[in-house]
């Protein structure tokens, strides 16, 4: 009897296990407990807020503003000022990338225009594997309501081109930063922990040490003019470095392309497409002109698909992020494309309860009920949700003798990553010589400098016209044909499995 | 809600129950060869010759998918028993 009869048969006693489960599932998810002074200001004319209970956006990067403290241009007001309970003489931002520590100096500006530097300039810290700029103060502060900024100092910088400076607002505290104004369109922002001599270095109540992308711009429904700044942030796991095949930023022409599928248009451009070899933050930053028009941006962490579009059931699934954004002037044909595009994502992307709290407040017959989505929050499973199971069950189930072995010949098949060919080394004998000393010659014959030799020719040989190799050309019809192929095989073999294995089955002769 | 539920169950079940079978980390050595790593250092030759050759690659693929496809036939079968597929 196949276990699956066995499950059918024994479905009570398995019905009453599950709600036992779900009943400790749920309530062990109420764990929360975070203790933090730190604050945070997404970007120019936002509240700087006081985060005391869940963790910082993710989707943020950290500017630096201009390097002089000009009260004209950065004016105190209700929307800058922080309330600082207690006393305090010390500021630390987390450290993520660019110029040192050293030359920047963190500020504060009193309500009343008074302002005060930091002795010096910030000092590196290091605890454990977090960088943190450390910015102390001559003097203990009390509570006060003050502007609170981080600049870089032209005494310690050549005045062009300014160093980036990379500190964090997000969950993994990794950012970018521009020089220029901190707006909406380059998402920027920044976190920073206000302490008495000492900093508790939580910036988030959990560190999400997820394989994710954690920012994209431009912002979604941004309107920005050309050139266009594209920016990527996302972190690679170590434990995912074998499942995830690359990251692919791909940019999509609306106006052109919306007549067209996806990936046969010709207009789309690749702006970065490469393997994840090393695991930790990726940053990406890249400036493009653009004629007006309505465009989409599409960042993805791509799981190893089979054919690029098979799911494969031992990598869990590809994370991407999608922004539309319109450069100039909106066209009439992308406008509508972009709004279906957008409603149709939002749809699903709000059809997800990532909280008990939400579901309830949904489905309470009292309040707000909707029959549509309280149904849609109850059956529709949750991407995150759905992306943590299979995990658990890649490592809790795949990942054990004897079928682990299996899972781990496909983890090695997923890996994109190559290595070199071998050479060869052959010694021939050129003359008598003497029995001492032969006269002797080596070649070496290697591999891949031939094969190297040969793509590289390969690669040059471009259509007259679009520009395109020959790879460009016929790879989507390989590509079709081999898929084609295998899923006929597969097809035909299915087709021809309908009947079971009978052992007591009788093969019905004809009497002549 | 309910369907990450009910697939969080399952998976702690199944989970639970081979709970007790040690992790596969690398492939073993076998009589003094470290299969694990002339396997990685294969397959990534492998993949440097197919960056150049790449229908090759696009083959490769579909023959493995192919023999993937082949092997959780094998296993339902084994599951299901009597009831599983023919031949």
């Amino acid at each position: 009897m196949g276990i699956f009869s066995s499950i059918h048969k024994n479905r009570g006693l398995i019905i009453a296990l599950a709600v036992s489960l779900a009943t400790v599932l749920i309530y062990s998810s109420a764990l929360k407990a975070h203790a933090s002074t730190v604050y945070y200001q997404p970007y120019t004319g936002e509240p700087v807020t006081v985060f005391t209970a869940s963790g910082l956006s993710d989707s943020t990067y950290v500017y630096t503003p201009n390097y002089t403290i000009d009260p004209q241009s950065y004016p105190i007001s209700q929307t800058y000022t922080i309330n600082i309970p207690g006393s305090f003489n010390k500021i630390r931002t987390k450290w993520a990338g660019g110029t040192s520590c050293s030359k920047t100096e963190a500020t504060l500006q009193g309500y009343d225009g008074n302002y005060a530097l930091t002795t010096g300039s910030g000092a590196t810290t290091t605890q454990g594997d977090n960088i943190y700029c450390d910015y102390v103060f001559s003097q203990t502060y009390g509570a006060t309501t003050t502007f609170v900024g981080v600049v870089m100092d032209p005494n310690f910088s050549p005045p062009t081109p300014i160093p980036e400076l990379l500190f964090d607002g997000s969950g993994l505290n990794s950012g970018a930063s521009y020089y220029g104004d901190n707006t909406q369109a380059q998402l920027g922002g920044i976190a920073f922990e206000i302490c008495l001599d000492t900093c508790d270095n939580f910036f988030t109540e959990s560190s999400n040490t997820n394989t994710r992308i954690i920012s994209l711009s431009p912002a979604n429904n941004a309107t920005v003019t050309s050139p266009v700044n594209f920016a990527l942030h996302a972190y690679i796991n170590p434990d995912d470095l074998t499942t995830i095949k690359g990251i692919r930023i791909t940019l999509h022409n609306i106006d052109q392309n919306v007549l067209l599928l996806g990936d046969f248009s010709p207009s789309d451009i690749y702006l970065f497409e490469g393997n994840a070899t090393t695991s930790g933050d990726f940053l990406f930053n890249q400036t493009v002109p653009l004629g007006d028009g309505n465009y989409r941006i599409e960042a993805c962490l791509e799981r190893t698909y089979f054919f690029g579009w098979v799911l494969n059931p031992f990598a869990p699934l590809s994370d991407c992020q999608n922004h539309q954004f319109i450069v100039g002037t909106s066209t009439f044909i992308g406008g509508i494309s972009q709004t279906m595009f957008g409603q149709t994502n939002d749809f699903f992307e709000g059809l997800t309860a990532t909280s008990s709290e939400a579901l309830a407040s949904t489905c309470n017959p009292l309040t707000n009920f909707d029959i549509r989505q309280c149904s849609a929050y109850l059956f529709i499973p949750d991407g995150a949700g759905l992306k943590n199971t299979m995990d658990q069950a890649r490592q809790g189930i795949l990942s054990r003798v004897p079928w682990g072995y299996l899972s781990r010949m496909v983890s090695i098949f997923q890996n994109s990553a190559t290595s070199s060919l071998p050479a060869f080394t052959a010694t021939l004998r050129t003359g008598p010589g003497s029995d001492m000393t032969p006269d002797e010659t080596s070649i070496t014959i290697d591999i891949g400098d031939m094969i190297a030799g040969g793509g590289a020719l390969l690669d040059s040989i471009e259509d007259p016209i679009h520009g395109k190799t020959a790879r460009d050309i016929f790879e989507p019809i390989v590509k079709l044909g081999i898929s084609i192929i295998v899923l006929f095989t597969i097809a035909m073999d299915l087709m021809g499995s309908h009947k079971h294995a009978d052992g007591d089955s009788r093969q019905k002769t004809k009497l002549s | 809600m309910i369907t990450n539920l009910l697939l969080n169950v399952v998976v702690l079940f199944i989970g639970a129950i081979f709970s007790w079978l040690p992790q596969v980390t690398t492939l073993p050595t076998i009589m003094g060869v470290d299969v694990d790593g002339a396997l990685v250092t294969g397959v990534g030759q492998l993949y440097q010759f197919t960056d150049t050759f790449w229908p090759l690659g696009y083959m490769f693929n579909g023959f493995i998918f192919l023999m993937g496809y082949y092997i959780i036939k094998l296993g339902i079968r084994f599951l299901l028993g009597h009831r599983g597929p023919a031949h």
